[in-house]
């Protein structure tokens, strides 16, 4: 049933998301078109003045645009994925969606993989769509390709000294990393859907409202917890003032492998706040 | 006859109000009951907590023996009063929707009765009148073979003559052995189909009897309701 959810779910998202996805691109590409057309010295010198300069002024405002809706592409991608949440379990919508035959981690797992899987595609698109418009500058392609030499000639020279650092390899760093960047993703996420269910208790009438201020609440009980889980770990782990204070690979991998095992508990904690609400305390108008 | 809803001293507050007073309640399989009582007398928090929408504050709900969860939503079939579909999807997805989560999902008779009102599954129902898109509902909740229909107030707001066509739909699709429970305050439009009836007001079951009781003391069930509910 998750399969199906998800698959429903990626759908109705894509209908949303996929035309205006399609739009930065396309915005995108406009953008570079104009800019090759206005850099054309053939183009400067055969036509009228007065129509280089609208196209110039085409091509400024086609940038502009593109800034928007680059911006408005990650915010519309976040809004989207709460809207969603609110939307198909707390309106009349969750008249169908809660009466379905499955459970309610299912309903909020189908959520939260299709969160993960539209904002990778947001990412993908942000990316594709900065390379159409800024690939073909030569300097930004060398600064890319210098940043990687760079990265390459650090990791030959300093391999060792890192892996001694940090006490593990590299390769394992850099997954801790992407695990640990995953982790503040699904947390946030579940930090937003909670705060739906939750602002739906505080507030029946302003709904948005409640949902923010259950937000700033969550946000606060996360402070709580991580200033509680500190406290802890100092008590626990060993030396921890001394790794803190005197090797800096050390206190790195304590404090990724530390957050990473907070998000992943806080996360856990907000996933099963999302299932109490909407098993308990579901009251749809 | 076994019962396939059973309710035991349930009762439903909401802070201090109080929808549900400690009500006991069976019904049997096979039949279709009319849940009739004013508006604000308990009749669709009863169908929220048969259709696991909310839990009892106290006392007990079964459907089949089984407390509201994942296995007795596979044999309830719910109308609620609103519009709980996405507008913006054509008709087909929202077939394709029902026939992906539930097994007793009939696709061919939903495009079947489509067809017989002439309205064009694909497209979305937003295009369709406020009319067509509450007979689209109740064609997808009645294209399934379940034990135990759970329609609220399917005929309130409709004109008499989609009143008719509702209470055919509903009558020549459900199961022999499902038990259909209406919730209405319409009473004399719902009573030619009736087999049992339940009253309610303020929380309290005030009466449930079969039609041909009162048929037999030569009353109606609407007569029977407007003296029991004399203002």
């Amino acid at each position: 049933m998750l399969g199906k959810l998800t698959k429903h779910e990626f759908f109705s998202v894509g209908r949303i998301a996929a035309p205006t996805y399609l739009a930065v691109l396309v915005i995108a590409a406009i953008g570079r078109f104009l800019t090759w057309l206005t850099s054309r010295q053939y183009l400067i010198d055969n036509v009228p003045a007065t129509f280089v300069k609208i196209i110039k002024t085409l091509s400024s405002l086609i940038t502009t645009i593109y800034v928007i809706a680059f911006i408005a592409l990650i915010i519309m991608t976040i809004f989207l994925m709460v809207y969603r949440f609110y939307k198909n379990f707390f309106t009349d919508e969750g008249y169908l969606m809660n009466t379905l035959p499955v459970r309610p981690a299912s309903l909020v797992t189908s959520k939260l993989f299709n969160s993960w899987i539209w904002i990778f595609f947001s990412l993908i698109i942000a990316f594709g769509s900065l390379y159409i418009t800024l690939g073909h500058y030569d300097q930004l392609v060398d600064l890319v390709e210098k940043l990687s030499d760079t990265v390459k000639e650090v990791l030959d020279r300093e391999g060792d000294f890192l892996r001694d650092e940090l006490g593990v390899p590299i390769w394992v760093f850099v997954v801790e990393l992407v695990l640990l960047v995953f982790s503040y993703v699904t947390r946030y996420i579940l930090t937003w859907y909670s705060s739906v269910g939750f602002g739906m208790l505080l507030s029946k009438k302003h709904k948005a409202l409640g949902t923010i201020m259950a937000y700033i609440i969550l946000e606060i009980v996360g402070y709580i917890l991580v200033g509680i889980y500190l406290a802890v770990a100092a008590k626990v782990i060993p030396n921890y003032y001394d790794i803190i204070n005197t090797s800096g690979g050390k206190a790195l991998q304590l404090v990724v492998l530390g957050s990473l095992a907070l998000n992943t508990i806080l996360s856990g904690l907000l996933f099963w706040f999302d299932c109490f609400i909407m098993k308990h305390r579901l009251n749809i108008d | 006859m076994a019962n396939i809803l059973e309710c035991k001293h349930l009762k439903k507050q909401y802070g201090s109000f109080t929808a549900l007073k400690s009500i006991n309640l069976e019904l049997p399989e096979g039949k279709v009951i009319g849940l009739l009582g004013p508006n604000g007398s308990g009749k669709t928090t009863l169908i929220k907590l048969a259709s696991g929408l909310l839990l009892p504050t106290a006392g007990e709900i079964t459907i089949a023996g089984n407390k509201p969860g994942v296995e007795t939503k596979k044999l309830v079939a719910y109308l609620p009063e609103r519009n709980y579909l996405d507008l913006s999807k054509k008709i087909t997805k929202h077939v394709d929707f029902m026939s992906d989560f539930y097994k007793d999902f009939n696709a061919e008779r939903a495009y079947e009765m489509l067809d017989r009102l002439d309205i064009d599954p694909k497209r979305p129902l937003k295009d369709l009148s406020k009319g067509n898109r509450e007979k689209v509902q109740l064609i997808l909740v009645m294209s399934r073979d379940a034990k135990l229909y759970l329609l609220d107030e399917p005929i309130g707001g409709v004109d008499p003559a989609a009143r008719d066509y509702i209470l055919e739909t509903i009558i020549d699709n459900h199961p022999a052995d499902s038990t259909v429970l209406i919730s209405t305050h319409l009473i004399a439009d719902v009573e030619p189909v009736l087999d049992e009836f339940v009253f309610i007001r303020e929380g309290e079951i005030l009466k449930h009897a079969s039609v041909d009781e009162v048929k037999a003391e030569g009353n109606t069930v609407d007569g029977l309701f407007r003296e029991v509910f004399r203002c």
